[in-house]
């Protein structure tokens, strides 16, 4: 079967039903695939592996390897090639011809720096669709649902300004039975809209016999400073009972306003009645295979992904409970070498198969950015 | 972080409202001294001392190269390199603009201009001022300025902030008789648009890229007491700034010795692959490379942040050219060798930063000098004499604004820079 063959057949598999063993020989078997496929297909990747003295032909195994048997080909699965995540801001890394590029993603980048350029083509592009949709459903269920965007439909049409934001809204609209944009061009809520949209639905559930359910979907930090806060402002209450709501962007806007998340969920269910607040950790360069946070407040690797946190002074794998950075791993990036990238967050690992919630899989928690230091140095003589 | 000491520039001041005075003078003279006057001379002896002297500043290892560099016994050395020309003064006022990266640098352009015979207007910047170490010596100018006798130093510097204004910049300038201009490629090009006074002169020192050539002979004549030292000259030289500055080595060449060397398999830890567990620690470059990780690992305080920005490198390196052969980790994160593909048609092109390195090596110097470019400034020599190195290298006509120095000298400043004589260009 070729690698893109196994990725199909990968897809269909239960979003978190592997243990341990299973995954590990699982993901052995594919990123074994997936290096050798960009190692052929990517130039630079290529040259990449081979600077590190990693040979073609290498294979990785899930077991740990005594020093004797160890051999140059033959690696341990967590010694895999990483490639730091900022690489995707300086190369435009692809291992598909150019006239197979379907879409380009690119992230936001913080403030002043360049973004980053993810190369799909269709069959990519459809992969991450498929799995974002598995993960989500296991939220949301099966059908789709009246939704909430809590940002303004001006993210879309600028195209200059589409970044994580607008394609995390495009990803999840996929989600969504009817879109109602909760806030205007100028970030104020559109409260007659969102009332209209909610009762509306409301009245077509009932008469179903159904429990209405919405989903709402936004940025963090956006839906703290211009729902939460501009809900409490106006004295208004949501009656969104029973409805789910997921963000994602980060925390860290919220941390410098000491927001916790136990806050953050708090300060939703009092404003709108929701229960269900779950968080994901994703980024443009493994778009689709994002971790979903569980009713526990863990954040879990998929199916589809695996997370491996490396001690910062030498890269070294870290023990549960120790924090460090975050290698992110997935079989499914194909038409660009980002299965195995090393990220510049700061996570640690909670445990893994054990989560109570019942998932398989490795859980963790995200402590933010590694954080920048002042560097020395002659190049550069003015602040902007 | 600004002390309360700090004046706002008022009316009759020299400079625009924009302006903050950090210390010295709002109204800087135009009357010229002679170079190396006896009054620099002794205000930076006074100043060297107090800065020695002081708490804060003594706990700054750049504080204290300063200071070491200030002492009036340097300041005799370098004037001695001057024949005394009758008649000889500075030319005005100068403006300075400093790295802000780089964190006593304004106060070493400041100086250089003062012993040229100049008042010094020195821009610092929003970043550079951030660092206590830059408080610290701030605040010893102001101590000294408040005696009477240093007056005339007083009068000759305006140490200045002011958020990027190139308004304020062309005001400023309207009455000088210079600049001088150290930073990044940009900021100088653009910095060279503001006009000045037609007959100021101007100096730049632009971005530019260091090396090391390292004798594999005598490192391994060296004894361990000897390496020691050498590895800890060198890593002052690199880590110290980040190995971002202008002099930091980025690439080490070494000369082989005469006798062929086996060359199989160089030593260090491969970033991915635990097999490659090295059989050849035993070679002098595998030695000095892991002694020089262990002097980071006690010293340099590697973060994330720097790891990140290293592995960037190493990759991007690795993938822009076929040129790189190997990439290896010493102590973990703390050092990365990138070995070249031999010696590669400009060595300025390779640039490292907080610990990476490429390595290559060579017969001897003369195959090296072709690999020079206008870009290429200091050459720490080790193991050979940076004299006959120098003088090779000026009778083969090699490229770059060459500077031959002995380890642990990479970093010190000169009168002479990138080939300027700053003293010469800023008198008349």
């Amino acid at each position: 079967m070729s690698y893109r063959e196994e990725i199909d057949r990968l897809v269909q598999m239960p979003a978190y039903g592997l243990a341990h063993a299973q995954k590990a020989d699982l993901y052995a078997k594919m990123l074994t695939a997936g290096t050798q496929y960009h190692r052929e297909k990517c130039p630079e990747y290529g040259r990449f592996l081979r600077a590190l003295g990693c040979p073609a032909g290498s294979f990785f195994c899930k077991e740990e390897i005594s020093k004797e048997s160890v051999s140059k080909k033959k690696i341990p699965l967590e010694e895999i090639p990483f490639l730091p995540v900022s690489i995707f801001k300086e190369l435009d890394l692809k291992s598909i011809p150019d006239e197979q590029v379907f879409k380009v993603i690119t992230s936001s980048g913080t403030s002043g720096q360049k973004p980053s350029r993810i190369f799909l083509d269709a069959e990519t592009s459809a992969v991450q669709q498929k799995v974002l949709a598995r993960i989500v459903s296991e939220e949301i269920g099966d059908r789709r649902l009246p939704c909430l965007m809590l940002d303004t439909k001006a993210v879309l049409r600028d195209r200059r300004h589409f970044s994580a934001r607008g394609a995390g809204i495009l990803g999840f609209s996929v989600f969504a039975s009817r879109i109602c944009y909760a806030l205007d061009e100028n970030m104020d809520l559109n409260l007659e809209e969102i009332r209209e949209f909610i009762d509306r639905h409301r009245q077509k559930a009932l008469e179903r016999g159904e429990k209405p359910r919405f989903l709402l979907y936004g940025f963090t930090f956006m839906i703290w400073k211009y729902f939460v806060r501009a809900l409490e402002a106006a004295g208004v209450m949501l009656d969104l009972e029973g409805s789910v709501l997921i963000h994602g962007g980060g925390w860290k806007k919220l941390q410098a306003q000491a927001v916790s998340p136990e806050e953050f969920a708090s300060r939703i269910r009092a404003v709108t009645g929701i229960e269900q607040v779950r968080s994901y950790y994703g980024m443009a360069e493994q778009t689709g295979s994002i971790c979903m946070e569980c009713q526990c407040g863990h954040l879990h690797t998929s199916t589809w992904s695996d997370v491996i946190v490396r001690r910062e002074k030498d890269y070294t794998v870290c023990d549960i409970g120790e924090a460090g950075v975050l290698q992110v791993l997935t079989p499914i990036a194909m038409s660009y070498p980002g299965h195995s990238l090393l990220t510049e967050d700061r996570g640690v690992l909670l445990g893994e198969d054990d989560c109570p919630c019942g998932r398989r899989g490795r859980y963790f928690r995200v402590l933010g950015r590694l954080p920048k230091a002042e560097i020395r140095g002659c190049s550069d003589t003015f602040e902007a | 972080m600004k002390s309360e000491l700090i004046k706002i520039a008022g009316s009759g001041s020299y400079f625009p409202r924009e302006v903050t005075l950090l210390a010295g003078t709002d109204r800087p003279t135009s009357d010229v001294l002679e170079p190396f006057s006896a009054q620099a001379l002794a205000f930076l002896d006074d100043f060297s001392r107090a800065l020695r002297r002081d708490r804060g500043a003594r706990q700054d290892a750049e504080a204290m190269a300063l200071a070491f560099w200030c002492r009036r016994t340097h300041m005799l050395a370098l004037k001695d390199r001057y024949c005394a020309a009758p008649g000889r003064t500075g030319r005005g006022k100068i403006f300075h603009l400093a790295p802000a990266n780089v964190p006593m640098m304004f106060v070493y352009t400041w100086a250089i201009g003062l012993l040229a015979g100049n008042a010094g207007i020195v821009r610092i910047s929003e970043r550079t001022l951030q660092r206590e170490a830059v408080q610290n010596v701030l605040r010893i100018f102001r101590e000294l300025f408040l005696q009477e006798e240093n007056a005339a130093i007083r009068e000759r510097t305006s140490l200045i902030s002011y958020d990027r204004s190139d308004a304020v910049t062309e005001q400023i300038l309207a009455d000088c008789s210079g600049r001088v201009l150290w930073g990044g490629d940009e900021t100088i090009l653009h910095m060279q648009q503001i006009p000045m006074p037609e007959n100021a002169v101007e100096l730049t020192f632009p971005d530019r890229v260091s090396l090391a050539v390292i004798s594999e002979e005598a490192l391994e004549k060296a004894d361990r007491e000897t390496l020691r030292n050498l590895v800890h000259r060198f890593y002052n030289d690199t880590y110290v700034m980040d190995q971002n500055g202008c002099s930091s080595p980025q690439t080490v060449i070494w000369l082989k010795k005469t006798a062929s060397i086996n060359m199989a398999s160089p030593p260090g830890d491969s970033l991915s692959d635990a097999a490659d567990e090295q059989s050849e620690t035993g070679t002098i470059r595998g030695k000095w490379w892991r002694m020089l990780a262990q002097e980071a690992e006690r010293e340099y305080g590697m973060d994330g942040f720097r790891a990140a920005r290293k592995l960037e490198k190493a990759a991007l390196s690795a993938m822009q050219t076929d040129k790189i052969v190997s990439i290896r980790r010493f102590c973990g994160n703390e050092l990365f060798v990138l070995r070249l593909a031999g010696l590669p048609e400009d060595l300025a092109a390779y640039k490292g930063g907080f610990g990476l390195f490429f390595e290559t090596e060579a017969e001897d110097m003369t195959q090296i000098f072709p690999s020079f470019s206008d870009r290429i400034q200091t050459v720490v020599c080790i193991g050979i004499d940076p004299f006959e190195q120098a003088a090779a290298a000026a009778q083969q006509k090699a490229a770059g604004a060459l500077r031959f120095v002995e380890a642990g000298q990479a970093l010190q400043m000169d009168t002479v820079w990138d080939g300027i004589d700053l003293i010469n260009a800023l008198s008349r």
